[in-house]
């Protein structure tokens, strides 16, 4: 039994077992449980093609597309249940087509192809990982049986739960907007395939949303004027360097992903509510009331998943934004003009994926290089510093490196372009054995991290 | 009506419908998370596209409209529920879109330029028919500086530098590192510092080349180097302590910052010709260098920007509205408590 | 058919037999009221027919609802919106001012409104009293405030204990003329148990009770 195989079917049938308990029971309580029948049919269909692709071990589609598939009908389902929310909340959003929500056939066929969207793209992440995983455990068998194990274990838990428990009162808490939320938080929370290393997929969440607030933050600073070069870090800088901070960006960030749960939470709890029409003020009452424990019913699934992103975000993200690794750099020397650094020897292995620091001294100055190896396994050599920042180089947090200086989160695969805060790329020639830089290339590329564009001023 | 009159009504009623707004809004958050998610600068080509790309701006224009009509329709409304509500409404929502249009005025509208500058300079901003010629540098460095390895760097000035510059027809203004200095209609502040050496290169008594050499050499720790055009010599800098010593336990490098040492070794290939400060004479082969009394570059942004007045009284209305908004719910409820109190 | 309707119901306590096929029927809108001696049933009576106890065989129907048939908590949705109580003694919770025992009632209904529960207390006359304790209160005052309870969430059954048991001649005249007030204007059906035959005199009918069986059926002679 291959115990990672294991947990990562089992999460998948978890999230089926999850998603199909909820629609069910919704669909249950209101009086329409025949349209469960397009999900599992999207089902179906989603494991016939899982059993194709696996007779194609080349799939066509690589881990980082399908990372960015995943990250995107997450934002795309939790957009939408905001524009779902409106529409619950009185505003025609479709105008004169809203009508076309109450044709069955319609809701069949979204329900058919939200679920085949929904788990293709989960169900193939899932497929590359495992083959992944059977290549480095070898055992191709044994993968696939231990993550069919877990898949049908996650399964029969729920058929368990449903046959003892038969909650079908869940469906109480979720009308359409509920649901769309509900289904954006399975991805959040379970849409990481990349098995132990990102279960879920805030770590991704975080560092989006951590980049566009560093990059809100510093265009405001452009456009206020406000220095941020070290030299002029004096008083000004104690409170504005609060800004750049990982805390502060990590918080806000949070913020952001909760402005829609707390859309939800303000209808549940503070809309207005409409005034029923009724002959005698108890009646009037009641229906008021029935009104106002429904909605802080489909409050509830709300808090627990505020509760849930919170909780998530601080013990898996909050942690690694602040812990990067930063490796000592090696000592190189040149060699007639010419630096060696061999891709493999005892104490390192260039194509392991992590971040590999050297330094070279030259003309009384330390100069840091960085390799690494690139998501499409060709090797990326730069300098340890960018244009722009003070050169205090390069940490690495995952599939990004972050500039130590202002903390802008660079992706390893775009190593190698030029340009902004992304480290300064080296030519070099790299064979199996060796990575080859020429010393000089070195030098001219470093002058300009000391001294700048700018520079040709004054003599 | 008149068919025209007809088309522009139902056009100023969809823009200023809440509707209308939802979608642009949504619109646009959904177009940015999907764009971020597969192209890692989002935001730089946002930005970008706002400065160029025609269909960008024609959205954003879009959406300052859909925003102001929207705001003058709910404003209609809210006028009959009683202006205290109106006033902190209005100012926090207004601040926001007051924030947009300054955004957008600013990115498609800003020039800029850095200068680099020294005393005596003239510093002109290429739009700007206004010379400034800089009289003085103030470092604002302290006198030593100790550096004990915590912070590299952070001590080293007094103050912050600040740049006097002045101009035959309005006067002197001075110029720091912020907030900017508006002199006419261009913003300038101070960008990045450093130190300038006067260097004297000279064969025996026969100066050959004299000047400031404008180094990238602070804080401490940092070094820099420089080449003498047709002399293949390359003369690598860093500040040097006058003196170490012992505190606590940490040893110490002080350096003066007024008039420092300097470690410069001259280089000829990968040969190293000679080592020492240059305050004293450096000599190597037929040639000799010596530092004299050093002074400040600094480099100057100069900015062209209407944006930038209108982005700070939105974040200001935004501020006003959003604490007369906390006050008002403070002190007396939200809407909904005060509906049900009724 | 009836609105209020009893077949044959038998209640049987350990030692004794409190109802003996009691069969009777009350149209929606009237006043009845139940007299008997101490222990002839009647109380049991009214106990049944809001729900409040089940007798051991027979039919009740309210409003073509069986209520013997329902369970616990279908029964206390019929309590708690159909019928409205009034006991000898106020039961009002001390601690709690007149309005906020009628907001109390509306709570376990739906929810509370303040607004509406002082209007109830005004049309009892109590609309100056509202932020009293039960306890500075006079008695006749504290049956008022019981009055605009049951009453406020429109109950459509007014069950009434010997409301007046515990209040002098004066008092009883003044429940009783209120009672009789919103009977007129409110058209709810209302049951009333006493051994007073001043009291049961307000009514449209008299049941007699003796011994748990119901022996005489008679519109009372005179009213007021």
């Amino acid at each position: 039994m291959i115990y990672e195989a294991f947990v990562v079917g089992f999460k998948e049938g978890f999230k089926v077992g999850l998603v199909w308990l909820v629609l069910y029971a919704y669909l249950n309580n209101n009086g329409k449980n025949h349209l469960i029948r397009p999900f599992y049919l999207g089902i179906t269909s989603i494991a016939i093609l899982s059993l194709l692709s696996i007779s194609f071990p080349s799939a066509c589609i690589t881990k980082e597309n399908l990372g960015n598939i995943i990250a995107a009908s997450f934002a795309v389902l939790l957009i939408s249940s905001g524009f779902a929310l409106f529409h619950a909340s009185g505003v025609r959003l479709f105008g004169s087509l809203s009508g076309i929500w109450i044709n069955e056939k319609v809701i069949q066929v979204i329900i058919f192809i939200g679920t085949l969207l929904f788990f293709f793209s989960d169900s193939m992440g899932t497929l590359v990982f495992l083959q992944d995983l059977s290549l480095m455990k070898e055992a191709l068998l044994g993968t696939f049986v231990s993550s069919a194990s877990g898949l049908i274990a996650a399964l029969v838990f729920f058929l368990v739960v449903f046959d003892r428990l038969r909650p079908l009162w869940i469906g109480s808490f979720f009308n359409v907007p509920q649901l769309l939320l509900f289904l954006a938080m399975v991805k959040l929370l379970g849409g990481g395939i990349k098995g132990f290393a990102e279960l879920s997929l805030i770590p991704a969440v975080q560092r989006g949303f951590m980049k566009f607030a560093h990059d809100l933050i510093h265009q405001m600073f452009v456009l206020l004027m406000i220095p941020d070069h070290m030299l002029l870090r004096t008083t000004l800088w104690n409170f504005i360097g609060f800004f750049f901070g990982p805390k502060f960006s990590s918080i806000v960030s949070l913020l952001i992903l909760l402005v829609l749960p707390m859309m939800f939470i303000r209808h549940s709890f503070f809309n207005p509510l409409p005034a029923p029409e009724a002959a005698n003020p108890a009646y009037k009452r009641k229906i008021v009331a029935l009104l106002m424990s429904d909605r802080r019913k489909k409050a509830l699934p709300i808090i627990v998943f505020i509760i849930l992103i919170v909780f998530a975000w601080f013990s898996q993200g909050g942690e690694s934004v602040t812990q990067l690794y930063n490796p000592k750099p090696k000592p190189v020397i040149a060699d007639k003009g010419i630096i060696m650094i061999p891709v493999k020897d005892p104490t390192m292995d260039l194509m392991d994926g992590r971040l590999h620091k050297f330094s070279l001294t030259e003309q009384g100055e330390e100069i840091r290089l960085i390799i690494i190896r690139k998501p499409d396994n060709t090797i990326s050599v730069c300098l340890d510093a960018c244009e722009i920042c003070a050169p205090e180089g390069y940490g690495q947090q995952g599939d990004h490196v972050i500039c130590i200086f202002c903390n802008t989160p660079i992706p390893v695969r775009t190593m190698g372009e030029p340009g902004g805060c992304n480290p300064i790329p080296l030519t070099a020639a790299t064979d199996e054995q060796f990575v080859k830089i020429e010393l000089d290339e070195i030098l001219r590329k470093w002058q300009f991290v000391k001294t700048g564009k700018s520079k040709e001023g004054i003599k | 009506m008149k068919p025209a009159a007809r088309i522009i009504r139902g056009l100023l009623n969809t823009l200023s419908s809440k509707v209308f707004l939802i979608w642009i809004v949504g619109g646009w958050i959904t177009y940015y998370v999907l764009s971020a998610i597969w192209i890692e600068e989002a935001f730089a080509y946002f930005v970008l596209g706002i400065g160029k790309n025609i269909l960008i701006q024609f959205m954003f224009v879009l959406f300052l409209l859909c925003g102001y009509l929207n705001l003058i329709r709910v404003s209609k409304d809210m006028l009959k529920k009683g202006i205290t509500k109106l006033i902190s409404w209005v100012l926090f929502s207004a601040g926001i879109m007051v924030f947009c249009t300054g955004f957008f005025v600013s990115l498609a509208s800003r020039q800029s330029e850095w200068i680099l500058a020294g005393e005596g300079h003239v510093v002109r901003p290429k739009w700007s028919s206004q010379e400034l010629i800089v009289s003085h540098v103030d470092a604002g460095l302290k006198e030593s500086f100790l550096d004990s390895g915590i912070e590299a760097g952070l001590g080293i000035f007094q103050y912050e530098p600040i740049l006097t510059v002045s101009n035959a027809e309005s006067g002197s203004y001075a110029i720091g590192a912020f907030p900017p200095a508006r002199i006419g209609d261009t913003y300038y502040h101070i960008l990045n510092f450093g130190i300038a050496p006067g260097l004297r290169f000279s064969e025996g008594e026969n100066v050959l080349d004299e000047g400031y050499m404008p180094l990238r050499i602070l804080p401490p720790g940092n070094s820099d180097f420089f080449e003498i055009q047709g002399y293949p010599y390359r003369f690598s800098v860093s500040l040097k302590a006058w003196r170490a010593f012992q505190q606590a336990g940490v040893s110490v490098n002080e350096y003066n910052m007024k008039n420092p040492n300097y470690n410069v070794k001259v280089f000829r290939g990968e040969k190293v010709l000679a080592e020492g400060d240059p305050n004293d004479g450096l000599h190597f082969e037929a040639y000799s260098l010596r530092f004299v009394e050093p002074t400040f570059w600094i480099q100057v942004e100069a900015v062209k920007d209407q944006g930038v007045m209108i982005i700070i009284a939105g974040v200001l209305f935004t501020a006003l509205g959003f604490l007369s908004l906390l006050v008002r719910i403070a002190f007396f409820g939200s809407d909904y408590r005060r509906d049900k109190r009724q | 058919m009836s609105f209020i309707q009893l077949t044959d119901v038998i209640k049987e306590y350990k030692t004794a037999h409190a109802l003996r096929g009691v069969s009777m029927s009350v149209e929606k809108g009237e006043w009845v009221n139940i007299m008997g001696p101490s222990g002839s049933g009647k109380s049991t009576l009214l106990n049944i027919i809001g729900g409040l106890d089940s007798p051991n065989s027979g039919e009740v129907l309210i409003d073509s609802l069986d209520i013997t048939r329902l369970g616990e908590d279908e029964m206390a949705v019929f309590r708690r919106e159909k019928t409205g109580f009034i006991f000898q003694q106020s039961h009002l919770v001390p601690y709690l001012n007149a309005a906020e025992n009628v907001m109390l009632a509306q709570y376990f209904h739906s929810m509370a409104d303040s607004k509406e529960a002082a209007e109830a207390l005004s049309r009892v006359g109590m609309g100056h009293r509202l932020t009293h304790k039960p306890s500075q209160l006079s008695g006749g005052e504290q049956q008022r405030v019981c009055i605009a309870r049951a009453l406020i969430n429109n109950p459509g059954i007014l069950l009434a204990d010997e409301p007046t048991g515990n209040l002098d001649r004066e008092n009883t005249k003044v429940i009783l003329e209120l009672l009789s007030k919103l009977h007129t204007e409110e058209h709810f059906t209302i049951i009333l148990v006493t051994h007073d035959p001043f009291v049961a005199r307000w009514g449209q009918r008299v049941l007699t009770m003796e011994d748990g069986a119901i022996i005489k059926d008679e519109s009372p002679t005179a009213g007021g």
